[in-house]
């Protein structure tokens, strides 16, 4: 009897120990199905410097049309006015060059997380206007890696407010500017891939497929195993299809 | 005059019913591989075939991959083979590595023999073990492809596993037979020569070339894949190089999205 109810006491103990755990490891990874009513998006892409991310920003948009987005495509756009814009967004993805904290437009300004100069824009200078951003895509070479001088994108994103930001630790594969009829290759293709596969997952899950996809495709990953997504985990989708 | 517009009308309408019995027969044939792959994708999920939900077909080089979405996993099927090509499982995250890389690499090729019959048929070598952080998930990451007298051959499977479960995360394989084997025809020094006829007069540094055997177009494709990098390394250029033609494939030469040098 006294083990039958030792027994109980156990098992409801148990119980407990495993309800809160689950809890706190709920805590410990938030999935959330973006929630704010934002639905303004801004996709940017150009053909700068030997390559062409043209078709894969614009494909970004149309996918993100279909999940619910306003979401409207820009071609060459320069980071003086990403940067205001991105104030009102609820999803940025900016498809240019870049490296460890910082991407560069057509002018040569940068895009940097803190501590450029002259007329490039600081991340840093934000104080809470990215609270509305849901997903922040820094689509460019080593944009999740860290600077000693210009910090880190990904990272001070999520700093300043956003619920979900996503870059790559290292470099990876662009489209060649001299495309012409060819642009959904590489760089492209994978934008495309991500987007479109953003529709039925999670952004994690996406990039994982993305990933393996691209392998199966060129026969390497031409970096995009490497992403690197900070913050919350979320769902492009906003409405169900 | 009227027997040879009635004769034209019936010409005209033979070849509409003709045209569209053949068009029927093409989404025919289509449409069965699909039901098939679908069937053989249950069987795999031990779902309910109308409980697998159809997306988008993918095409790559070796062919199309029929894609199917179940409860718990995502599951492409090779069209020529009706084989299971990929395993994507949906809530399978872990962010801590709590499992070691020994036991996630057994793991691995327990995956691997379960899903890729050609596993132990071919000689497979493991040309990648990582384990990746990627910020709210992480991976071990597994690679093989199919090698033979130090060329790398079509055939992989990759297997990513759960580093706190140790489950598959991801499979991905596929089985392409190269019956000969294949010796480059161009050197190295020739491939570079090509791929630096084209570069930039910044990106003279060679940061890789190497020879495997890829697909284009469902035909086995040797190539070069050729790196050029900047003296500082931060641009890169690459070249994927037709070893049969000296050429470059098709949109075979691009950029890495990186900073160039000087900005």
């Amino acid at each position: 009897m006294n083990a039958r109810n030792g027994g109980t006491s156990l098992n409801r103990r148990l119980a407990i120990a495993v309800t809160a755990l689950t809890v706190f490891l709920g805590a410990l990874v938030p999935t959330r199905s973006l929630a704010t009513s934002n639905t303004t998006a801004h996709t940017y892409g150009y053909v700068y410097l030997g390559t062409n991310s043209t078709v894969g920003a614009y494909n970004a948009s149309t996918y993100l049309n279909s999940m619910g987005w306003q979401a409207s495509y820009y071609n060459g756009s320069y980071v003086s006015s990403i940067f205001e814009t991105a104030k009102t967004d609820g999803l940025v993805m900016i498809d240019y060059h870049g490296g460890p904290g910082r991407m560069v437009d057509s002018l040569g300004n940068y895009l940097c997380a803190q501590g450029c100069s002259g007329s490039s824009y600081n991340l840093s200078a934000y104080g809470t206007e990215l609270n509305d951003v849901d997903f922040f895509f820094f689509d460019g070479c080593q944009t999740a890696a860290t600077h000693s001088t210009y910090g880190n994108l990904v990272d001070m994103a999520i700093s300043k407010g956003a619920w979900s930001a996503m870059g790559f630790t290292s470099d990876i594969d662009g489209t060649s500017s001299t495309c012409n009829n060819q642009c959904l290759v590489y760089g492209n293709w994978w934008d495309d891939r991500f987007f479109y596969n953003s529709q039925f997952y999670v952004v994690s899950t996406a990039a994982i497929q993305t990933a393996s996809d691209y392998y199966a495709k060129y026969g390497r990953y031409g970096g995009f195993n490497n992403y690197s997504i900070k913050g919350s985990q979320v769902s492009l989708k906003r409405i169900s299809q | 005059m009227r027997k040879k517009v009635f004769g034209f009308a019936a010409l005209a309408t033979a070849m509409v019913i003709a045209i569209a019995g053949l068009s029927s027969n093409v989404t025919l044939a289509g449409s069965t591989k699909q039901a098939e792959a679908r069937a053989g994708a249950a069987a795999i999920a031990g779902e309910r075939v109308d409980k697998l939900k159809d997306l988008e077909p993918v095409e790559f080089p070796r062919g199309v991959e029929y894609r199917f979405k179940g409860q718990n996993a995502t599951y492409g099927m090779d069209e020529r083979s009706n084989e299971v090509t990929s395993i994507l499982w949906h809530n399978e995250r872990g962010t801590n590595f709590v499992i070691s890389s020994d036991e996630a690499l057994k793991q691995a090729y327990k995956t691997a023999r379960r899903y890729f019959r050609q596993f132990d048929v071919k000689n497979f070598e493991l040309i990648m073990a990582e384990q990746v952080d990627h910020g709210i998930t992480a991976e071990y990451h597994f690679l093989w492809r199919e090698m033979r007298d130090g060329v790398l051959y079509p055939s992989y499977v990759t297997v990513s596993i759960n580093p706190e479960t140790g489950a598959p995360m991801l499979f991905s394989a596929q089985n392409f037979d190269v019956a000969d084997s294949v010796r480059p025809k161009l050197t190295r020094e020739q491939a570079i020569a090509k791929a630096k006829s084209l570069a930039s007069s910044d990106t003279t540094k060679v940061k890789a070339a190497d020879f495997d055997v890829w697909i284009l177009n469902a035909q086995p494709a040797p190539r070069w894949h050729v790196e050029l990098a900047s003296d500082d390394g931060l641009k890169v250029e690459m070249f994927d190089v037709n070893d049969q033609t000296g050429e470059l494939f098709p949109g075979g030469h691009y950029v890495q999205k990186s900073l160039p040098p000087g900005l």
